[in-house]
């Protein structure tokens, strides 16, 4: 009798974040993958603790950015996010960066820092290609370059707050090159713990979206396939239906 | 306390981030709200977890009308591998990184089971979801540990969304099953096809809650070792390192 209270007992303690969640509300933050344009990327670069993402924003949003529209700037920012393990809350600062050819660099907020975070995470987005200009990341005796690519970021962590990887900092002026066209960048600087109470205002999160079927034409991952809508009922020789029952294990 | 706790929190998904295998991808599948994620883990993570579960396999339950029971529309194998009883530390890495993508702390994790397919193995068509305490997930992230051919069955069918994922070992499969609202996804309702003959197919579930499930403390990631770029390590492509050039005098 009293193992089976004291089992009860147990189970109840062990949902007590499920009954909180049920009184308070649950705080998630977006789907991170609702976010993703395809083909998003993300490579490490060796055990620096920085990572290159490439497809981390398509052209177009690319372009937007550059003419001024930031409708896509939120879904950007739940992207950056993504890359350094933080929310949208933890963000801090984002600047647009135009380097000039001649290596003049003009810079433009778009989301005004706060006055108490502190900075522990970086992510430099390329919204031009050119095969002339590289960032640079250096630290810990090394330069690390980057070729800027249209869509591809950089993320990466300058240290401080007793983290083990070596500290980096980000150079992005041009000292020895050229540039024969002018390049723009974004820039997101995010905090170790959140500092704004609501993220940036970004649509209706597509999480909520139900899902629309494949069509056949969709480019998709070798040994991902429309099936069409008759496989189920071939493979299991009775008609698709979906019953009541859910997983347990 | 507080302030520790965030930090740690920090240091550990920029760990899962820098730890990322080459080539991890991110592809969408269409409008279906599906991510197939490439290279989630490698060959040689995926067969450390299969030697961890193939212990301690049990004939899979489901969950249906608040009670486990038997199903015949269910034929599998399945091993706890981390949950109150047992914390295996192979799997913390895969924890960390399936928690980067959805974007929870992995805190939010179920329990986590390995099942096996062995041949004639499946799964009918269900869904993840439910409004019992045992089903309430928000997202799951289905990797796959080993690979099948196209005669060997096995695909994970979404038939609603005219969608299938042949296993291809370190592949992972990525949906939403529940909103923070409650509302559900029903249009993810998906099946695993036989196996064939000859062939078996392992696969890890992680399900994520929109609130705790166990302390984080106990799974702790080893904090990312400070070493230099380049070296052995494959660099991204336009990526290289060099010497950081001396201050002139």
């Amino acid at each position: 009798m009293f193992s089976m209270v004291q089992a009860r007992m147990r189970g109840l303690w062990n949902r007590r974040y499920f009954f909180w969640s049920r009184l308070t509300g649950p705080e998630v933050p977006v789907h991170s993958l609702s976010w993703l344009p395809d083909g998003f990327r993300i490579q490490p670069v060796g055990r620096s603790g920085a990572c290159v993402t490439d497809s981390f924003c398509t052209p177009e949003e690319a372009e937007q950015i550059k003419s001024g529209l930031t409708d896509s700037l939120g879904a950007l920012v739940h992207r950056a996010a993504l890359l350094i393990g933080g929310t949208a809350r933890h963000l801090d600062e984002v600047t647009l960066l135009r380097v000039r050819s001649g290596g003049e660099q003009d810079t433009r907020q778009l989301v005004s820092g706060s006055e108490n975070g502190v900075r522990n995470a970086g992510v430099c987005v390329c919204l031009d290609g050119d095969s002339e200009y590289a960032l640079t990341l250096r630290g810990n005796g090394q330069d690390i370059e980057i070729q800027s690519r249209t869509g591809r970021a950089l993320s990466y962590f300058p240290g401080g707050s007793g983290q083990a990887a070596p500290d980096y900092s980000l150079q992005t002026s041009q000292t020895e090159r050229q540039a024969p066209q002018d390049v723009w960048m974004l820039k997101f600087w995010f905090c170790e713990q959140p500092v704004r109470k609501e993220p940036l205002e970004s649509g209706a999160p597509r999480q909520t979206r139900t899902g629309v079927p494949l069509t056949g034409s969709e480019a998709l991952p070798e040994g991902v396939w429309a099936p069409g809508q008759d496989h189920l009922e071939a493979v299991f020789g009775k008609p698709d239906q979906i019953t009541d029952a859910v997983r347990q294990v | 306390m507080a302030a520790s706790r965030n930090r740690s929190a920090s240091q550990l998904h920029r760990s899962a981030l820098a730890a990322l295998p080459a080539g991890f991808e991110i592809r969408r599948a269409g409008a279906t709200g599906v991510c197939i994620v490439e290279n989630f883990c490698t060959p040689e993570e995926a067969a450390v977890v299969i030697e961890k579960a193939r212990p301690h396999l049990t004939p899979s339950k489901i969950r249906i009308n608040n009670k486990t029971v038997d199903f015949s529309g269910r034929v599998s194998d399945t091993a706890l591998v981390f949950g109150p009883s047992r914390k295996d530390q192979s799997l913390v890495t895969l924890m960390h990184r399936a928690a980067m993508l959805v974007g929870l702390p992995y805190s939010h994790l179920e329990a986590i089971f390995v099942t096996r397919y062995g041949a004639g193995g499946f799964y009918e068509q269900h869904i993840d979801h439910g409004n019992d305490f045992r089903v309430d997930r928000l997202y799951t992230v289905l990797l796959y540990l080993n690979s099948l051919e196209e005669d060997q069955g096995g695909e994970t069918i979404f038939s609603t969304l005219n969608l299938a994922a042949r296993p291809r070992v370190g592949r992972a499969v990525s949906w939403v099953n529940k909103n923070p609202d409650g509302s559900g996804h029903l249009e993810t309702n998906h099946a695993a096809a036989p196996i064939k003959e000859g062939g078996e197919k392992w696969v890890v579930q992680f399900w994520f809650r929109a609130y705790r499930m166990f302390d984080p403390a106990s799974a702790q990631l080893q904090p990312l070792l400070s070493q230099e770029a380049g070296g052995n390590s494959q660099l991204p492509e336009g990526v290289s390192v060099h010497e950081t050039p001396g201050d002139s005098d």
